[in-house]
């Protein structure tokens, strides 16, 4: 069964809209986020309501929209996932194995951007290193 | 305990943007279209994905808010208004008591409901998928 797993709000404060959603809904941070680029900018956070992820993503001045940014959905086989979604769009670009995120980035029909993964977002492990685990 | 069970997408061709979610990721539909409406409600069975119409064109299309859904909405509201001084959560009489709207910090808009919005039969028939 495919899951809504995961949100991404992007946003320049991360620290403070983290804190936020910890102190007002007691979600929990799951795991380390980091910058884009090591040792610059700030860090994002990943939150949890113990089965949802909401990340909270560090975002440039100047550089994107803030707010809703995507929405993530865990699935059951990616051949099959990408197989159905050609019959809607011809782009379906995967990412490489050993990417840190999920593994597959599109958008739907009208636009919206999703993060498609097999291994889920609350214990992320690149596909490279669940091969390697084998 | 809070749990994140629902986002909603606008859209101006609800339909067609649910045949997608139902033909590529199997979502079901969880509850009826309001009469005269074009909100179309699927889920996935634990999260809601609602397909919310903008028909008028009166705001942009795409993400436009998700829901959380808590235990107790009377304690969640007062923590949120002493956290966000001056920020009030609503409740609009038109809502049911469960109900209430909120902006975090930086403007992202909440729904918060003590019911959740799967207390629902999901609709016998797939009423979206794509017609073979």
């Amino acid at each position: 069964m495919n899951q809504l797993r995961h949100l991404a709000i992007r946003t320049e404060e991360p620290e403070k809209l983290a804190a936020f959603y910890i102190e007002a809904f007691g979600f929990r941070e799951v795991r380390e986020g980091w910058p884009p680029v090591e040792g610059q900018g700030r860090k994002s956070f990943h939150l949890t309501d113990g089965y949802f992820e909401l990340a909270i993503l560090a975002n440039a001045p100047n550089q994107s929209p803030n707010g809703l940014y995507h929405f993530g959905i865990k699935i059951d086989d990616m051949d099959e996932t990408v197989h159905r979604l050609k019959s809607f769009q011809k782009h379906v670009q995967r990412r490489p194995e050993d990417t840190s995120f999920a593994e597959l980035r599109v958008s739907d029909i009208d636009g919206n951007l999703m993060d498609l993964s097999v291994h889920g977002f609350l214990d992320y492990k690149p596909l490279k290193s669940a091969k390697e685990e084998k | 305990m809070a749990q994140i069970r629902h986002i909603a997408i606008s859209s101006d061709d609800t339909e067609k943007l649910a045949g997608f979610y139902t033909e590529v990721f199997g979502f079901r539909q969880s509850r009826p279209t309001p009469e005269g409406r074009k909100t179309i409600y699927l889920t996935d069975g634990h999260v809601e994905l609602t397909i919310l119409e903008n028909t008028n064109q009166q705001n942009s299309n795409g993400l436009h808010h998700f829901g959380i859904q808590t235990d107790d909405l009377d304690e969640t509201v007062k923590r949120i208004e002493k956290i966000q001084p001056g920020k009030p959560v609503t409740r609009p009489e038109s809502s049911s008591p469960g109900e209430a709207w909120l902006s975090d910090p930086l403007g992202n808009h909440i729904y918060l409901s003590v019911n959740g919005t799967l207390d629902y039969q999901p609709v016998e028939k797939y009423a979206y998928r794509k017609k073979k």
